[in-house]
């Protein structure tokens, strides 16, 4: 799929999927012997009523009488009783080891998401990680919750019944393994190209239904701009290969399933024409070779389970190596540095920057920031201003020269350590679709209700106030709060964690103008001793800050405060003449 | 209203719909589903038949004769069972498809009332898996119709050989099944609690993934991987209780069939030690019953298929039984009149570039969604009421823009390009105008770079301008823009203001803003003070003489100016 490729997550290998399987079975090894002994006496059960009409026939030929006959009865009605109890109780212990399975592979998935390095995160394609937790996922908890149990009797079902029929005949077990011998090859064939099918199938479905996403949420602007017209024309389109792609695994299974039939009908044909040979000869008695007869017709239930599953279990092992593959983009991460900070003395020396196969960035940047002061980096969409903030905060390591904080090398230190030094807040927040105050814990999981209050004031966010549920007011991405509050809810949580350095990386843009440069104040106000670098192209707090770094092409152009930068008559005094809607 | 039936009379109908639409293909279907599981139980009587007939003899011609029928036999029911398959495919697909068509079209219908009428995200849910949850319940058609008749037709073959086993069969089934009702009513409801609290637990799995930059940068990992072990066991905890359900189903599934064979196998062999039946007889009896396993299994999942849909189609046919507001039909009387919204006082000149200053965007926005006319208002162009003008007309004529507007995915040329793509020199214009030329020089693949949905793959400041390129593109006489380019730099700011302007010259321009960098360039600024206009001039004149005004603008720039006067 194209996803891999662009980002960057890798996939398991076969090997390392049987070692991730073997331990999610070892956690619970009861349950699996459980899962596999239900599974066994089931699918015996269900072996028995071919095997009874078989010794009934024979006890009949051999003049039984009505009560011997009437034992029997009991017996099998006895034994359906059993069967239904049991394979429901099967069904029961397998579906709930399933559901273990599952939850501990929802675990160990949300621990590695949650604990991808920064860097990958930044940068990972979160579409591809998207897939991976929820549909990826999903396929594979339902394979162990639902088809398991299924496969693994009908499994258990088709060797027993193959053992059984070799236990009364081994001659007339051959024939019968030979009748069905089709069926092996055809389904090599079937799975080798339905991967692929299904693959564009689900992707057909997918493209689809994204198209009808845009289309129902963007309703507005397709009345706006008169795309009633495009959004059908899109949706028909799609539409069609959607169906294009589920009628080519049609076309794939119009092959295995008329092929697997016949082969059922072959092995039964030639079973009963070896029988008739054999019960001539008297290699084999009426009752063995009917009981034979009967387990030949029945193999083909259990045996088309099996099948029918098998492409559910290609694509969901697909699956299982993708969502075990997270397990292997941690490994990429460098040694973490030892070394602690040994001030909040940040320093950027002859610093360069290039994305992987991208044009450089940032050239030479050099850059001593005093612990405790107020810097302002300004400069046009594109300057490089942004990288410079992932670059101070360690997300990202330069490529040539060197970012250190108290003499470490920023990009190298524990995560941990990091996250206690220096905070950067942008412009794209996230609320999590919880109540305001786990918003707000997050940053700092002991603050009380009152330093929570206290933060959200200290943004200007007094509408928490106002709020009928306060802190335990629900919030999420999409609905009721602005971007704004979204943003002084971003805010807050810096306040809360409380670090030595805290970058601004166009954090109070969705504010208006007027409230953005009154936040900036009081977070400057608030975070009185610490060092706060603010990334804006709204100048309004540039004029009374410490120092204004201007960014033009990846370089420091300019560097000083307000008056001196004006004085210089540069690129600063044309960007402040542009802000204040002056002559340029 | 011919829709109105369709739709409305709740989700049963709907579901009749979707099988009334291709009814040809639908009875296609139960006629393969019935011949084929009828089929079925032809070859325990060939085996009977050949048992009883030829098997004395040993492999005589009698025995190959009935070999060469069962074979042929085996591949008739495989030739059945594909083209039974194919057409029940065929079915299925066509029904979601025609689902998602329908609605497609009723969202299309709706426009920008959508969001006031229906949850955009259970409607797009309908298309993801309703329409195939529906679509699956239609295989009842089929094998369903096909199971009755079997089962009909296993109990007529009884029937023949004896009338106890008959009504065994007959009365045992359904009887059975009766007895499941409640049981299934449970697996539909723990069902519905399984599936909600999977697709809660991956909705915090999307929350997590979306807000892992937060979490790494601030922490509270521990704090989400708790929450999410305590969801995560509470689908563990549900999918228990289903699987209690579901295993009696599934028990009762198995082991029911195999109570009648039991039952069945008894009283035959009973029969055939008392000479009532020969012991081919006893063969084909077990052969008919065992068929039985068959059109049980199928009663059961269609019980619990249909079961869904009716959750689906009500869901479905609620939304598309959504009446469209009711609408205008005139034409625009006079173009050249001006546009006016008492609602807040403002009056709009046509021909002008004109700025309201606001600092409050929730208002900025009503009082757009009015004048647009698609907030029912008393707004109005010359004496006429927006109301009464035909939206189709009135969108073409009056366009407001706004930071939600969604972006559609595509290449850059359509996604900017609404009325079709007008040639270089229309593109190099909007290009310029709307500032996306710095972008586009950027990209490799110029105006075929591909944008996602929601252009989701560009910065906010880009997708900013992106809009304002479609909204240049699309020409309107009047248009409306909340604070449009509020996510760039102030030197962008002011040089795509300046181009905006001229591109926009001879026609009506109308920007909500506070940027001093746009009302300097505006030729008419409105100032707007909690919702109604109060004061209206140049943006020279304003500063010089109305005190509020400076201080929205200057609050902008610098705090000292606001503190000094």
């Amino acid at each position: 799929m194209s996803h891999q490729s662009e980002s960057g997550f890798p996939i398991a290998s076969r090997s390392e999927l049987g070692r991730a399987a073997g331990r999610l079975v070892r956690a619970d090894p009861w349950m699996f012997v459980f899962t596999i002994g239900f599974g066994t006496v089931t699918a015996a059960l269900a072996l028995a009523p071919p095997w009874l009409a078989g010794v009934v026939i024979d006890e009949i030929t051999g003049g039984a009488s009505l009560a011997e006959v009437d034992r029997y009865g009991a017996v099998l009605v006895l034994l359906a009783v059993l069967q239904l109890l049991i394979s429901r109780y099967s069904f029961l212990v397998t579906a709930r080891f399933g559901l273990r399975l599952s939850q501990r592979l929802r675990r160990s998935i949300v621990d590695r998401v949650l604990n991808l390095p920064a860097r990958i995160v930044d940068k990972a394609d979160t579409g591809d990680l998207m897939v991976r937790t929820t549909g990826d996922t999903r396929r594979v908890t339902g394979i162990f919750s639902s088809a398991a149990p299924e496969m693994l009797v009908s499994i258990v079902q088709v060797v027993l019944t193959f053992v059984f029929v070799a236990v009364l005949s081994v001659p007339l077990a051959i024939v019968t393994i030979i009748g069905m011998l089709g069926i092996p090859l055809v389904t090599r064939w079937y799975l080798r190209r339905a991967a692929a099918g299904y693959l564009a199938e689900a992707d057909g479905h997918g493209r689809l239904a994204e198209s009808l996403s845009g289309t129902v949420n963007g309703a507005r602007a397709v009345e706006l701009y008169g795309l009633q017209r495009r959004r059908q024309d899109d949706i028909v389109r799609r539409a069609a290969t959607a169906r294009a792609a589920q009628f080519a695994t049609l076309r794939l299974r119009s092959v295995l399933f008329p092929a697997v039939d016949s082969s059922y009908a072959l092995a039964l044909v030639l079973v009963l024409l070896a029988g008739a040979w054999m019960y001539q000869a008297n290699a084999v008695a009426l009752g063995s070779l009917i009981a034979i007869l009967l387990y030949v017709r029945q193999m083909s239930g259990p045996l088309d389970v099996v099948l029918l599953w098998l492409e559910s279990l290609q694509s969901a092992i697909a699956s299982f190596a993708r969502v075990e593959g997270l397990a292997g983009a941690d490994v990429a991460n460098p040694t973490p540095s030892t070394a602690t900070p040994s001030g909040p003395r940040l320093a950027v020396a002859d610093v360069s920057f290039a994305y992987e196969q991208g044009p450089t960035v940032l050239h030479g940047i050099d850059l001593e920031i005093r612990p405790g002061e107020n810097l302002v980096i300004v400069g046009a969409s594109g300057a490089g201003k942004s990288t410079l903030a992932r670059l101070l905060v360690g997300i990202e390591a330069p490529t040539s020269g060197s970012i250190t904080l108290g003499g470490v090398e920023v990009s190298a230190l524990p995560l941990e350590v990091r996250r206690s030094h220096i905070a950067l807040v942008t412009q794209e927040q996230h609320l999590f679709h919880d109540t305001i105050r786990t918003n707000l814990l997050l940053a700092r999981p002991d603050a009380e209700d009152g330093e929570l209050h206290a933060a959200m004031s200290a943004v200007g966010a007094h509408w928490l106030d106002g709020l009928p549920a306060g802190l335990d007011t629900i919030v999420s991405q999409h609905d009721s709060l602005s971007g704004a509050h979204a943003q002084q809810i971003a805010l807050a949580r810096v306040l809360l964690s409380d670090p030595q350095t805290v970058v601004l990386d166009e954090a109070t843009s969705l504010l208006t103008p007027g409230s953005a440069s009154t936040v900036e104040r009081s977070l400057w106000s608030v975070l009185e001793d610490r060092t706060v670098i603010t990334i804006a192209h709204r100048l309004a707090t540039a004029r009374v800050a410490d120092r204004i770094a201007v960014i033009d092409g990846g370089r420091i152009r300019e560097l000083g405060n307000h008056e001196e930068l004006l004085r210089r008559r540069g690129l600063y005094m044309r960007l402040w003449n542009a802000w204040q809607g002056g002559p340029h | 209203m011919e829709r109105r039936d369709r739709y409305s009379t709740g989700p049963w109908h709907y579901l009749w719909w979707l099988v009334r639409s291709q009814w040809r293909r639908v009875l296609l279907g139960a006629l393969l589903g019935s011949t084929w599981m009828v089929g079925l139980t032809v070859p325990p009587l060939v085996l009977s038949l050949a048992i009883d007939e030829g098997l004395e003899y040993g492999l005589g011609a009698k025995v190959w004769g009935w070999a060469g029928i069962l074979g042929g036999v085996g591949i008739g029911i495989a030739v059945l069972a594909i083209l039974r398959h194919r057409t029940m495919t065929k079915v299925r697909i066509y029904a979601a498809q025609q689902t998602i068509r329908a609605v497609a079209t009723q969202s299309i219908g709706l426009g920008s009332s959508l969001q006031r009428q229906a949850a955009a995200g259970e409607v797009a849910a309908i298309g993801v898996s309703d329409a195939w949850t529906m679509a699956r319940s239609l295989t009842v058609t089929g094998p369903g119709v096909g199971a009755v008749v079997a089962y009909v037709v296993i109990a007529a073959a009884l029937l023949r050989i004896s009338p106890l086993l008959a009504v065994v069969i007959l009365i045992g089934a359904p009887a059975l099944l009766l007895l499941l009702g409640p049981v299934l009513n449970r697996f539909r409801i723990h069902g519905t609690a399984y599936r909600k609290a999977e697709g809660e637990l991956s909705g915090r799995i999307v929350d997590i993934v979306s807000g892992l930059r937060v979490l790494t940068t601030l922490g509270g990992k521990s704090l989400f991987a708790e929450r999410w072990e305590v969801e995560s066991d509470l689908v563990r905890r549900t999918g228990y209780r289903l699987a209690r359900t579901e295993s009696w189903i599934r028990g009762v599934a198995v082991g029911l069939p195999a109570l009648f064979l039991a039952i069945v196998m008894w009283l035959t062999a009973r029969m055939t030690v008392q000479g009532d039946m020969s012991v081919g007889e006893f063969v084909a009896v077990f052969g008919y019953v065992a068929v039985v396993v068959v059109p049980v299994s199928f009663f059961i999942e269609a019980a619990i298929d249909i079961n869904r849909a009716l959750v689906s189609a009500q869901r479905t046919s609620r939304f598309l039984s959504i009446e469209p507001l009711a609408r205008g039909t005139a034409p625009v009387n006079d173009a050249t009149a001006a546009l006016s919204d008492p609602g807040s006082g403002l009056r709009l000149e046509i021909g002008a570039f004109a700025v309201v200053a606001t600092d409050d965007r929730h208002q900025a926005k009503a009082i757009m969604e009015r004048l647009a006319g698609i907030e029912t208002s008393d707004a109005r162009w010359g004496d006429q009421p927006l109301a009464e003008i035909d939206p189709t007309v009135l969108r073409r004529a009056v366009l407001p823009l706004d930071d939600g507007d969604y972006l559609f995915a595509g290449p850059l040329r359509d996604v900017v390009f609404t009325n079709g793509d007008q040639g270089d020199a229309e593109r190099e214009r909007v290009a310029y105008a709307s500032g996306i030329d710095e972008m586009l020089r950027g990209f490799d693949d110029g105006w075929a770079t591909p944008i996602a949905e929601r252009g989701v793959n560009l910065s906010a400041g880009q997708r900013q301008r992106l809009r304002l390129a479609r909204a240049l593109a699309a020409g309107p006489a009047v248009l409306l823009a909340l604070d449009p380019l509020s996510a760039v730099d102030a030197v962008t700011e002011s040089q795509v203001v300046e181009r905006v302007r001229d591109a926009r010259r001879g026609l009506t321009t109308l920007v909500f803003s506070s940027s001093a960098t746009v009302l300097a360039a505006a030729d008419v600024v409105h100032l707007v003070e909690e919702g109604r206009t109060v004061a209206s001039g140049t943006h020279a004149s304003l500063v010089a003489s109305n005190g509020r005004y400076r201080k929205l603008v200057s609050r902008n720039t610098s705090e000292e100016d606001e503190t000094s006067r």
